[in-house]
C-alpha cells in the first residue's frame, strides 16, 4: 500500500508538471495580446515597455523555467488586473467554490444513490420512469437556463430566495442568510451530477442484480434487504465511485457558469475573467490550484477503488 | 472460432434459437417506450435539420426590423426575434449547427476514448501507465476550463468548437472502456481464447472489446447530449458558435435579454435542447437494454 501510494504520488507529480506545461504553452503561444497591453491610448513604445517589465521579451523557454523556479519557491506572481498576489486571491476565492462544490456533491450523492437504487429495484415500474425522467431532466437542461429559470421563479416571482452573492450586502451575514444564498447555486451545480449518479447507480445495480451470486443469495433465503444492500449495492457502487471522483473537475467547470449566474465570488468566475483578460499569472495560478485539487481527488478515488474492490490489481 | 460460438451460445439461451438476435434486440429496445419515442423524435429533428434549406420558410439571417418580436402567426409560425428574423427558420438552421457539433464531437471523442481505453486496459503495464497518466493529465484540467482557455485564446469557429469539445471529452469513455476491458480480460473465455492460440489483437478485438460496446454506445449517446449542452454553455459566456450563424445555444443566450417581453423566444431553443438531449439519453438507455445479453429474453 505504501509502495502503491508512493507510485501514485510520483505519477501525480508528473501529471501536475505536464498539465501546467501544456497550459503555459497554450497561453504563451496563442496569438493576441494580454488586455493590459491593448489599451487604445498605448503607444508601441509603451507596449514594448510593458513587455519588458513583465518579462515577456525573454525567450519563451527562459520565461518557462523562470516561472517554474518562482512557483517551486511558492511565488505565483502578481495578478496583472487585480494587482495583488495571485496566491492571496486564490486563497480568498477557493473556500467559496469548495463550499458550493461540497454541498452539490453531498446533495447529489445522497439523493442520487437512493433514487438510483429505487429505480433499479423497481425496474420499468412507474417509479423507475419517474426517477429516470426527473434525473434526465437534470442532465438535459442547459445549466445557465436552469439557473435563470430558478431565479425567475424563486427570486423574482415568489421572492423566496436571493438571486446573487454569498450573503445579503450590509446584512448580518448570519448562517441562515448564507444558507439561503447557497440553495439556488447548489441546485444548479448539482443537477447534472445528480442525474449522472442516478443513471450509473441504476444501470450498475441492474447489471449486478442479474448476476448468479444474487440468485444464490436469494436462493439461500437471505432477506431481500440484505441481498440488495450487502450483495448488490456494495458491488454496484464500484463504478459509481469512479463517477463521483470524476465530478470534481465537472464541478469546477460548472462553477464557471454557476458563479457567473449567481455572482458568486469563487474560483470559477476568477478563471473566466483571467482567461478573458489574459492575466497570465492568474491563469497559471488557477491552473495550478485546479490541478492540485483534482489530482488529489483522483488519488483518493483510486485508493477508494482498490479498497472496495479487491479484484482490481494493485499497480 | 470455438470461443466465438461459445460467446454466441451464452448470448442466446437454448430456447431462443428460432428468433434472430436482431429481432430480439429490437424487441428489447421496443419494450422501452421512451426510447422508441425518442428515436422517433430524433429522426424527425435530424431529418428536418438536413432538409432545412428546403423546408425553412425564410432565410435564417433575413432581418425585417419592422416585423421584430412578432408573436406566432400564419406568416411566422413561431414568430420573429428582435431584428425580425423568422424563429422557425433559425431553429431549423440552428439544428444543423447544434447537431453537427454534437455528433462530430462525439465521433472524435469515441474514437480517441476507445483507442486509449482499450490499449491501456489490455496491453502491458507500461502502456497502461503512460496512457492513464495522460488521461489523468487531461482530466486534471477541468475540460470546461480548458475549452474556455482555448476559445478565448484562439477564438471559435464551428470547426474549432467541434474539435475542441471532441478532444476534451474522451477521457471518461477511455476510463469506462479500460474498466470494462480489465473486468473481462481476466475472465475464463479470454484464457480459453489465449489457450487455443488467438493473438493478443484478436482477443482484444473479437473477445474483449465487444463486451465494452454497450458501455461505449451508452457513453456516446450521453456524449452527443453533453456536447450540445457544452456548446450552449459556451454560448452563455459568449464563446460558442458566433452570431449571426444560428445555433440553439446562441439563440437561447440571445433570448435572455428579452426574457420578460418575449419569453417564447427562450422557450423554443431551450425546449429543443432539452428534448434533443433527453432524446439521446433515452436512446442510450434503450440501446443499452437492446445490447445487453443479460436482458435479452
Amino acid at each position: 500500500m505504501i509502495v502503491y501510494l508512493r507510485r501514485r504520488l510520483w505519477h501525480a507529480a508528473i501529471v501536475f508538471a505536464l498539465v501546467n506545461t501544456l497550459t503555459f504553452a497554450l497561453v504563451r503561444l496563442a496569438p493576441g495580446l494580454p488586455q493590459i497591453m491593448t489599451g487604445d491610448t498605448l503607444t508601441n513604445a509603451d507596449r514594448m515597455q510593458f513587455r519588458h517589465n513583465l518579462g515577456l521579451d525573454k525567450p519563451i523557454l527562459e520565461q518557462y523555467f523562470l516561472w517554474w523556479s518562482h512557483v517551486l519557491r511558492g511565488d505565483l506572481g502578481t495578478s496583472w488586473t487585480e494587482h495583488t498576489p495571485v496566491l492571496h486571491v486564490l486563497l480568498t476565492r477557493l473556500p467559496n467554490t469548495l463550499i458550493l462544490a461540497a454541498c452539490a456533491m453531498l446533495i447529489s450523492s445522497i439523493i442520487g444513490i437512493t433514487a438510483g437504487v429505487l429505480s433499479a429495484v423497481y425496474l420499468y415500474s412507474p417509479l423507475d420512469y419517474a426517477v429516470t425522467s426527473v434525473g434526465l431532466f437534470g442532465l438535459a437542461v442547459p445549466s445557465f437556463w436552469l439557473g435563470l429559470m430558478l431565479i425567475l421563479l424563486f427570486s423574482v416571482h415568489w421572492q423566496l430566495l436571493p438571486s446573487a452573492g454569498m450573503y445579503t450586502l450590509g446584512g448580518s451575514a448570519a448562517i441562515t442568510d448564507r444558507l439561503t444564498h447557497l440553495i439556488l447555486p447548489t441546485l444548479v451545480l448539482a443537477a447534472g451530477t445528480l442525474a449522472q449518479i442516478i443513471r450509473f447507480t441504476r444501470s450498475s445495480l441492474v447489471d449486478i442484480l442479474g448476476e448468479d451470486y444474487i440468485r444464490t443469495a436469494r436462493a439461500k433465503g437471505l432477506p431481500e434487504r440484505i441481498v440488495l444492500l450487502r450483495h448488490g449495492l456494495r458491488n454496484a457502487l464500484i463504478p459509481v465511485i469512479t463517477v463521483l471522483g470524476l465530478q470534481l473537475p465537472r464541478f469546477i467547470g460548472g462553477s464557471i457558469i454557476v458563479e457567473s449566474i449567481f455572482a458568486w465570488p469563487g474560483v470559477g468566475r476568477l478563471a473566466y475573467s483571467a482567461a478573458l483578460t489574459r492575466d497570465y499569472p492568474m491563469i497559471m495560478g488557477v491552473t495550478i490550484l485546479i490541478s492540485v485539487v483534482v489530482l488529489g481527488a483522483n488519488l483518493v478515488t483510486d485508493i477508494a477503488y482498490t479498497v472496495v474492490d479487491p479484484r482490481i490489481r494493485f499497480e | 472460432m470455438h470461443a466465438d460460438t461459445m460467446d454466441l451460445a451464452l448470448a442466446t439461451p437454448a430456447s431462443g434459437h428460432t428468433t434472430s438476435i436482431g429481432r430480439k434486440r429490437w424487441r428489447a429496445f421496443a419494450r422501452n417506450k421512451l426510447a422508441v419515442l425518442s428515436l422517433g423524435f430524433l429522426v424527425l429533428v435530424h431529418v428536418s435539420a438536413v432538409l432545412a434549406p428546403a423546408i425553412a420558410p425564410y432565410r435564417p439571417d433575413k432581418t425585417a426590423p419592422t416585423a421584430a418580436l412578432r408573436l406566432p402567426s400564419g406568416q411566422h409560425l413561431l414568430g420573429t426575434d428582435e431584428v425580425g428574423r423568422d424563429v422557425l427558420s433559425r431553429l431549423l438552421y440552428g439544428a444543423r449547427i447544434s447537431l453537427v457539433v454534437g455528433l462530430a464531437a462525439v465521433v472524435i471523442s469515441v474514437v480517441i476514448g476507445t483507442l486509449v481505453g482499450a490499449l491501456s486496459g489490455f496491453f502491458s503495464r507500461w502502456t497502461d501507465s503512460v496512457l492513464m497518466r495522460f488521461t489523468d493529465a487531461m482530466m486534471a484540467i477541468p475540460t470546461f476550463f480548458l475549452l474556455l482557455l482555448i476559445l478565448t485564446m484562439f477564438g471559435g469557429s464551428v470547426g474549432t468548437i467541434i474539435v475542441v469539445i471532441g478532444v476534451t471529452s474522451w477521457m471518461s469513455i477511455a476510463r469506462l472502456v479500460r474498466g470494462e476491458i480489465l473486468r473481462f480480460s481476466g475472465m475464463d473465455f479470454v484464457t480459453a481464447a489465449r489457450a487455443i492460440g488467438a493473438t493478443k489483437w484478436r482477443i482484444l478485438a473479437a473477445h474483449v472489446l465487444p463486451h465494452a460496446v454497450s458501455t461505449i454506445i451508452v457513453a456516446a449517446s450521453l456524449g452527443v447530449a453533453n456536447a450540445i449542452l457544452t456548446e450552449s454553455a459556451l454560448s452563455y459566456l459568449g464563446l460558442g458558435v458566433q452570431p449571426p450563424t444560428a445555433s440553439w445555444g446562441n439563440m437561447l443566450q440571445n433570448a435572455q435579454q428579452y426574457m420578460f417581453n418575449a419569453p417564447l423566444l427562450s422557450v423554443y431553443p431551450g425546449m429543443l435542447i432539452l428534448l434533443t438531449v433527453l432524446g439521446y439519453n433515452f436512446l442510450g438507455d434503450g440501446l443499452r437494454d437492446a445490447l445487453d445479453p443479460h436482458l435479452l429474453g
